[in-house]
């Protein structure tokens, strides 16, 4: 936990000190001659109470003594397949405006269920094609949204 | 206005949308990593073609049901389907260790529907007057109000105050991107996608949503195995007495839990459970399955569903994240929460009202007839039904305006979420910060610009000190009374 503390403090920093930088070259309450502060002021605000928490935070991580430390387990046979989902799933998004959203959900879901489920790839197949017509007949039919994008439009 | 409202809520078409509304809920609540979160947010897109009146009573059926349902596996798995019944697993599955399951559900099930009318009791006699209240509210003190709502939440929604408060300054900072509302100015992205601000329906999917399904994924090849068979349901007139006790109080100790922006129906549960186990003649007994301890923790639970719609539709501000995610519900159907809803939109207020009283009884009905069927849900595996989850995830955030680009963020969302949750940063203050943000900022600029930029508009009235006063207490009050307990030692 230490060690995550003090990552995610130094990334919540970098992020505060990134607003306070940009912000900083925003039109101040004086271009618009109204009195009411620039549009810099508020993310400014908020990005320096942020560094504020963020330094409290690391020193208090900083602080912490190795017996009180319970390290977060970011690398287990687990973790690892959580890492694997998401890379295949920002795939999936990333080629569903190409593929359409039959294609492509049909293709994650197969691939998901199969390696899940281990179930014989011929059912795996029904499940996910069943389930992709149920989602995208309530989205499209009953909701009106337009699902069919993508290569063959559909 | 009366029969207006009778009509639209006893309406046949709104009535089996919140069957179908609760029902759902409850099996999303009965299942283990799917969250009353989690349901409101994955199924809310399905109201986009509603009209208003069906798709809020059907979100609140959801909300309503997933909060009992997650009682059925605190009982039967002792893991709780929701957060919201850690409590109830403690005592619950005492009693299925003992054979009584049916027992324990029974009292749960009527303790959830007590605490449920107690809340509603209390939206329906508190949301007027403080609507009324609010109508006198200028920018001044709506700005005050949305600050006290940042600090509170971040104050009581997890051990480290540091950590509530940066997820809320992240989530502020996410809705400052985009034009602004006050002066036109694009900050942070020139992306066309993101000139009208981060669509905050995608971050919520994600965070609570697809962020879950990940968590999910860790133990994906885990089986829970329901072995206890549910018998004799209805509750025996003595356990009804203690339930009608216990669960009428906690009710109304969850009703106030929901009220405060940030506090949900976790916190209720446990307040209650406590407070039970302080009023209780065999406080002993709590831990090895008494029924007051169940009935408590449910009445608990269920009293902040009502709470929590009170601030979120009197003034805006949401009592919890599902309140959250039906402010984004009431907005996409052009609808402004907050005091002008009790003047424009009276006849909806107040279907809304009667619509928590049906979607109580009809979780009660359906409770008590159908859940031999519920527990059957227990059985449908993860395996198949996550990336089902993660197919919903998608389609859900791109139904919002048709829009890939929100796709993508909400996948972003979902990924941030997990790690969030790893180094335990708790993620429901960046929605609030979503929504609570623009809406100090803008009245914060508002307010100077009629004061001619003077700050002394922030300490002009009563209601500004009420609000100043709060704020100062939420930020340290428990570092008062710890100096206070300290002096006294």
């Amino acid at each position: 936990m230490k060690k995550g503390n003090i990552i995610s403090s130094v990334i919540v920093m970098i992020i505060g000190i990134y607003v306070l930088v940009v912000c900083s070259g925003y039109p101040t309450a004086e271009a618009y001659g109204t009195g009411v502060p620039g549009p810099g002021l508020w993310p400014i605000a908020v990005a320096a109470l942020m560094v504020v928490a963020a330094i409290s935070l690391l020193i208090k991580a900083i602080r912490t003594k190795p017996e009180d430390d319970t390290p977060i387990a970011m690398w287990t046979e687990g973790t690892r397949r959580v890492y694997i989902t998401m890379a295949a799933l920002v795939v999936y998004v990333a080629v569903l405006g190409f593929l359409g959203f039959l294609l492509s959900t049909v293709v994650m879901l197969f691939g998901f269920i199969q390696w899940f489920a281990k179930k014989n790839p011929l059912i795996t197949l029904l499940i996910s094609v069943i389930c992709t017509a149920a989602i995208y007949g309530v989205f499209k039919f009953l909701l009106n949204v337009p699902v069919d994008f993508g290569l063959f439009a559909i | 206005m009366l029969m207006e409202v009778l009509q639209s809520a006893f309406n046949p078409i709104i009535l089996l949308y919140m069957v179908v509304g609760v029902a759902a809920g409850i099996c999303i609540g009965a299942l283990p990593g799917l969250t009353a979160t989690m349901g409101v947010a994955l199924l809310l897109p399905l109201t986009f073609g509603m009209d208003a009146t069906s798709g809020i009573l059907m979100l609140l059926g959801i909300y309503v049901g997933a909060i009992y349902g997650g009682s059925i596996s605190a009982v039967l798995l002792h893991t709780p389907g929701t957060p919201a019944s850690a409590a109830t697993a403690i005592d619950g599955y005492e009693f299925s260790k003992r054979g009584e399951a049916g027992r324990a559900l029974g009292i749960a099930t009527l303790g959830s529907y007590v605490g449920g009318i107690v809340s509603c009791i209390c939206l329906w006699l508190i949301s007027p007057q403080l609507a009324k209240l609010a109508l006198k509210f200028s920018s001044a003190e709506f700005f005050l109000l949305a600050l006290f709502g940042l600090c509170i939440i971040s104050n009581i929604s997890g051990k480290d105050m540091a950590k509530g408060l940066i997820c809320g300054f992240l989530g502020i900072l996410t809705a400052t991107i985009g034009i602004d509302s006050v002066t036109s100015y694009v900050r942070f992205s020139n992306n066309v996608n993101l000139l009208s601000g981060v669509q905050y329906i995608a971050v919520m999917i994600g965070l609570f949503a697809m962020s879950q399904a990940f968590e999910s994924i860790e133990d994906i090849f885990s089986k829970d195995e329901v072995n206890t068979k549910v018998t004799r349901l209805l509750p025996t007139k003595e356990d009804m007495k203690i339930i009608l006790k216990t669960s009428s109080v906690t009710g109304l100790i969850g009703t106030f839990i929901g009220i405060v922006p940030g506090a949900g129906a976790d916190i209720g549960s446990f307040v209650g459970y406590n407070a039970a186990r302080g009023f209780s003649k065999h406080p002993e007994l709590f831990g090895k399955g008494a029924p007051d301890a169940v009935a408590a923790s449910e009445g608990g639970n269920n009293g902040v569903t009502g709470g929590a719609l009170i601030p979120m539709l009197t003034l805006g501000v949401p009592g919890d994240a599902v309140a959250a995610i039906m402010i984004g519900a009431l907005t996409i159907q052009g609808l402004t929460p907050g005091p002008m809803l009790f003047e424009s939109n009276k006849v909806l207020v107040y279907t809304i009202f009667l619509g928590m009283f049906i979607a109580n009884t009809i979780m009660v009905l359906l409770g008590f007839s159908c859940i031999r069927l519920f527990t059957k849900v227990l059985s449908v595996p993860k395996t198949i039904l996550t990336p089902i989850i993660f197919a919903l995830c998608v389609i859900g955030s791109f139904a919002m305006r048709n829009n890939l680009f929100d796709v993508g963020i909400m996948l972003f969302a979902g990924i941030v979420g997990y790690f969030l949750g790893k180094v335990k940063i708790p993620t429901s203050p960046a929605i609030l910060g979503l929504i609570l943000g623009p809406m100090a900022e803008k009245n914060f600029r508002t307010a100077l610009l009629k004061s001619g930029g003077s700050p002394s508009v922030f300490f002009n009235t009563v209601i500004c000190w009420f609000f100043i006063i709060l704020i100062v207490v939420s930020l340290f009050g428990g570092r008062i009374k710890a100096l206070i307990k300290k002096r006294k030692a």
